[in-house]
């Protein structure tokens, strides 16, 4: 399908793409040289030259200005040094009236390039504002901009989307505007084309070739809220805490408070062991002072919320930050020493056996677990590591940067916010690399898992919130409740589903949005609080916000939240899988290295190129052992338009330290053009409720009709398990549900008598195993 | 447009003792620089108010010019690049002059958008959000039509560093830009 691009008729070298017409009259050679073997970049050097802004300085000012250089030059000024704004005020309509004539000159430029464009025929010219983007919200419509007035029935006609992707279509002026019925697929590559016979104008004219537009979506899962019914959230309160607190939740699905406030009465007591740290290399002092010598604090605490209505278990004095160890078993704390200081304090994850492993002489930001054994903590201008028990270092900042303000959960990463203006630093810890965030300052959040950041751009008129996976410089907007309001950002979940900000504008007063990512559908709506923390399994959320008398801590379940099938693989193999699949997309070889054991090069095995993976599905056959299935996938380009894929095969086991999994095992197919149809990008199963249950997911729409008879779920014995399948038009999915509950993984067959809305069937039967 | 390289070399020196000499640099090279800071800050009153910092330095130190085969102009850009460092740097980041930039609306048709002043600014603004060496050697390339060696000259870096540079910031924006396709009607 791969194309040649022809030379334009206009060309005056015949090499290669020379300017729109409407771009014509400026040429430079020293970029026509740079970019000779680049023509798009050559044609973006255009556009942007065209649409440089062109100021015209208020001529008032330019002759004041003159003068005073003037008089200083000849002595009749002194020399204190110029002075901003020194000449005469000036009435401020004079400087609204060289604005607006800024602004005209602006407008002018973008007025005369298009409408000159508009007078030339002889190309047919579209635009689209996705092309070639890799992560497009999946809810964007696709506008396709034509230059001159086009046969609409003809076009659209002519219009196909692979995969195949149920659509409406309108015609703004001589834009088409295509929307999907069902939103686009998340972490999908697209390609629309309109066929060449298809591409007629208005008077008649036909184009020399078809147009092919390829893009990719944002990975997101599909939204289920709409902001104009978005609910409440129904929150059980949890306690009390000081004004500020921030929460996290604990490996046992308790709410921990940093600042939590309990009673003297009803509340449990430090666990055994908390009252005095050991191996300190300063004197340590008790974590929790007591105010009545029943062993709890009068005031905050570090606190410990299992429920509504059950009894606060207090964990240790009031911390600063607080970090679970992968496994679960271990706390970090770090607490304020005195006089600015700080100590990180180790404990059990119920509070006892604390020993305090560092002291620093200011406040402590973060602390997290890059694996069981190592600890990070940050201050705002210092990175420690401390292997555990107590051998530490220091992380080179980079000297351009301004404080530290936050840590990923997994330690890998941290933000340095800017000294000056906008733009802040994601620092990798390990290697030193760095990534500015586009317009970040000061609110940035990480997912539980540590692969995606969030934060907010400020560099604009009004604030956008954008995310990226940590790894790669791929940043996707998310719409927000009420754009141009302020936003504060508050939790990304563990997975980097959902997102949790506060919202407030002049005429609205602040409230919690809770939304999918990056779509920015909104799921929730909650009280005004800038602290929160989503269930590491999913499902709910944790804030602090104002009570009737103080601050509350609250828990509340989010609405509308699809809770897949549960996990029946261990969350460390699946983080290791993620972790594995997203350092191969990224191509970070370092972290492949890493994530993988001995005997097998994963670098070389990987495909360059990679846009993205799906994880088709993940089980485990046996203890400490995890086998997946992952499509590698290489979007198409306008020079091959088809997308690419390489199926891999890959193996975990847990390692010997039990610290988490690494990749032991790797076969990785050729990369191969993907055949038209609808394609399996997820499969998993488990227990969900009181039936075992099997989610087959699709990037195509399908015929529902052909859903049901064409996925059969069977036991490890080959026997047929029996069951209801429905079909989600919304979500892609088919649900499964089986009669019966089975022992150990499933094997699930999807066959070729599946179709897509296209009439396109599955090109060749897929099996996979799920559950364990 | 260019001074004539003599004529202009001559005009500098008569103007580290001539007010008038410094006063036809200044017509000259005005339009120039105030452009520059402006594409760079967005907002008059803060270009006005660097660009008559740029002057004043340059009429300060223009006793200790000397010629390096550059433009005078490479030696006022100099001097602009540098304060308009320190304007950002002076600016609290919540008051970015940077929020001057229009942020797109995805729900308007692209050819409305393009046909828009905002659109032509969020064009240009794609280069505000490249890292700051990328985006000062677009900008003196694309916003000022400067000679690569020239702004190696200004940014004090040699003209394949530069070529790096706007390479690099080219793909920046193309990401940044919804991008164009375009297809030859049939002869």
């Amino acid at each position: 399908m791969a194309r040649e691009r022809r030379p334009r008729r206009n060309s005056h070298n015949g090499k290669g793409s020379l300017p729109p017409p409407w771009l014509s009259g400026w040429f430079d050679p020293e970029l026509k040289e740079l970019f000779e073997k680049e023509p798009e970049l050559y044609e973006t050097a255009h556009l942007l030259r065209a649409s440089r802004p062109e100021a015209q300085p208020d001529d008032q000012y330019r002759r004041r200005l003159r003068a005073s250089l003037m008089a200083e030059a000849e002595g009749a000024v002194g020399r204190q040094g110029p002075l901003r704004r020194w000449f005469m005020p000036r009435p401020r309509h004079l400087a609204w009236g060289g604005a607006a004539a800024g602004v005209a000159l602006v407008a002018a430029t973008a007025l005369a390039l298009f409408s000159t464009h508009m007078q030339d025929h002889q190309t047919v010219t579209a635009f689209s504002d996705v092309a070639a983007l890799h992560s497009v919200s999946p809810e964007q419509a696709v506008t396709v901009a034509f230059n001159q007035p086009m046969d609409h029935a003809a076009v659209v006609a002519g219009l196909r989307i692979q995969p195949a992707t149920e659509i409406t279509t309108a015609w703004q002026g001589n834009s088409l505007v295509i929307t999907p019925v069902h939103h686009f697929a998340g972490n999908t590559p697209y390609t629309v084309s309109i066929a060449q016979a298809a591409l007629r104008t208005s008077i008649g004219t036909v184009a020399a070739a078809p147009l092919v537009i390829t893009f990719g979506t944002a990975a997101t899962p599909p939204p289920v809220g709409q902001t104009s019914s978005t609910p409440e959230l129904q929150p059980a309160q949890l306690g009390q805490a000081a004004s500020g607190s921030g929460v996290a939740f604990a490996p046992d699905g308790s709410v921990v408070a940093e600042a939590g406030i309990v009673g003297t009465a009803g509340a449990t007591a430090p666990p055994s062991g908390t009252a005095a740290p050991t191996s300190t290399p300063t004197a340590a002092q008790s974590p929790a002072a007591t105010a009545t010598g029943s062993g709890v604090p009068a005031g905050p605490a570090l606190v410990s919320f299992a429920g509504p209505g059950a009894q606060p278990v207090v964990l240790g004095k009031a911390a600063e930050a607080v970090g679970f160890s992968p496994d679960g078993s271990r706390l970090a704390v770090a607490e304020a020493a005195g006089e600015g200081a700080s100590q990180v304090i180790v404990a059990a994850a119920d509070g006892s056996n604390a020993s305090v492993v560092a002291t620093s002489g200011s406040p402590v930001v973060g602390v997290a677990w890059p694996g069981a054994g190592r600890l990070v903590y940050a201050t705002s201008d210092a990175i420690h590591t401390i292997d555990l028990p107590g051998t530490s270092a220091t992380v080179t900042l980079p000297s351009s940067a301004g404080p530290v303000t936050a840590l990923s959960p997994d330690g890998r990463h941290a933000y340095l916010a800017p000294a000056a203006g906008t733009g802040g630093i994601l620092l990798d810890i390990a290697d030193g690399s760095t990534r500015t965030l586009t317009g970040s300052v000061s609110q940035v959040a990480f997912s539980g898992d540590g692969a995606t950041v969030a934060w907010v751009d400020q560099s604009g008129g009004q604030p956008r919130l954008l995310t990226s996976p940590v790894d790669r410089d791929a940043p996707a907007p998310v719409s927000t409740l009420d754009p141009g309001s302020q936003l504060t950002l508050a939790a990304v979940s563990h997975d980097g589903g959902e997102v949790a900000y506060s919202v407030s504008g002049p005429s609205q007063s602040e409230q919690l949005v809770v939304a999918q990512l990056p779509s920015g559908a909104a799921l929730a709506l909650g009280p005004a609080t800038h602290v929160a923390a989503f269930a590491p399994q999913g499902g709910s959320i944790a804030y602090v916000a104002a009570g009737a008398s103080g601050s509350v801590v609250e828990l509340a379940p989010i609405p509308g939240y699809v809770r897949p099938p549960a996990a029946m693989v261990p969350a460390p193999a699946i983080d290791a899988l993620n972790a594995f699949v997203a350092a191969q997309v990224s191509g970070n070889a370092g972290r492949l290295h890493d994530l993988a054991g001995s005997g097998f090069d994963p670098v070389a095995l990987t495909p360059k190129g990679l846009s993205r993976a799906y994880t088709i599905d993940a089980s485990s056959s046996s203890p400490g052992k995890v086998s997946a299935d992952v499509d590698l996938v290489v979007d198409p380009t306008s020079h091959h338009q088809v997308t690419r894929v390489a199926a891999e095969t890959l193996t975990l086991t847990r390692s010997a330290t039990g610290d988490g999994y690494l990749v032991t095992a790797l076969d990785v197919a050729a990369l191969h053009d993907q055949p038209a149809g609808p394609h399996v990008v997820r499969v998993a199963g488990g227990p969900s409720a009181s039936h075992y249950v099997v989610q087959v997911t699709f990037d195509s729409d399908l015929a529902a009709a052909s859903v049901p008879g064409a996925i059969t779920v069977s036991d490890d014995s080959g026997t047929v398990l029996h069951g209801t399948t429905v079909y989600d038009a919304n979500t892609r999915v088919a649900t499964v549900t089986l009669d019966s509950m089975p022992a150990g993984p499933v094997t699930v067959k999807v066959d070729t008598s599946l179709m897509d809305v296209s009439r396109q069937a599955l090109a060749a039967t897929v099996t996979a195993v799920t559950g364990g | 447009m260019t001074l004539p390289r003599a004529y202009e070399d001559q005009l500098v020196e008569r103007a580290k003792q001539d007010a008038e000499a410094f006063g036809e640099l200044y017509d000259h090279y005005f339009g120039q620089i105030y452009r520059f800071v402006y594409s760079r800050l967005h907002e008059q009153e803060a270009a006005e108010d660097v660009t008559s910092e740029v002057f004043f330095k340059a009429l300060r130190a223009i006793g200790r010019y000397r010629p390096s085969g550059h433009p005078f102009s490479a030696w006022l850009y100099q001097i602009a690049v540098n304060a308009i460092n320190d304007h950002y740097r002076s600016r609290r980041p919540t008051s970015s002059l940077e929020s001057a930039i229009a942020v797109p609306d995805p729900q308007r048709p692209v050819a409305e958008r393009v046909a828009d002043s905002a659109e032509a600014a969020r064009v240009w603004s794609a280069i505000d959000s490249l890292p700051p060496q990328q985006r000062m050697a677009m900008t003196l390339k694309l916003g000022e039509d400067l000679k690569l060696a020239q702004i190696g000259q200004i940014m004090g870096k040699s003209e394949g560093a530069i070529k790096l540079l706007i390479h690099r910031g080219m793909i920046g924006v193309r990401q940044r830009l919804g991008v164009v396709v375009s297809v030859e009607e049939r002869a």
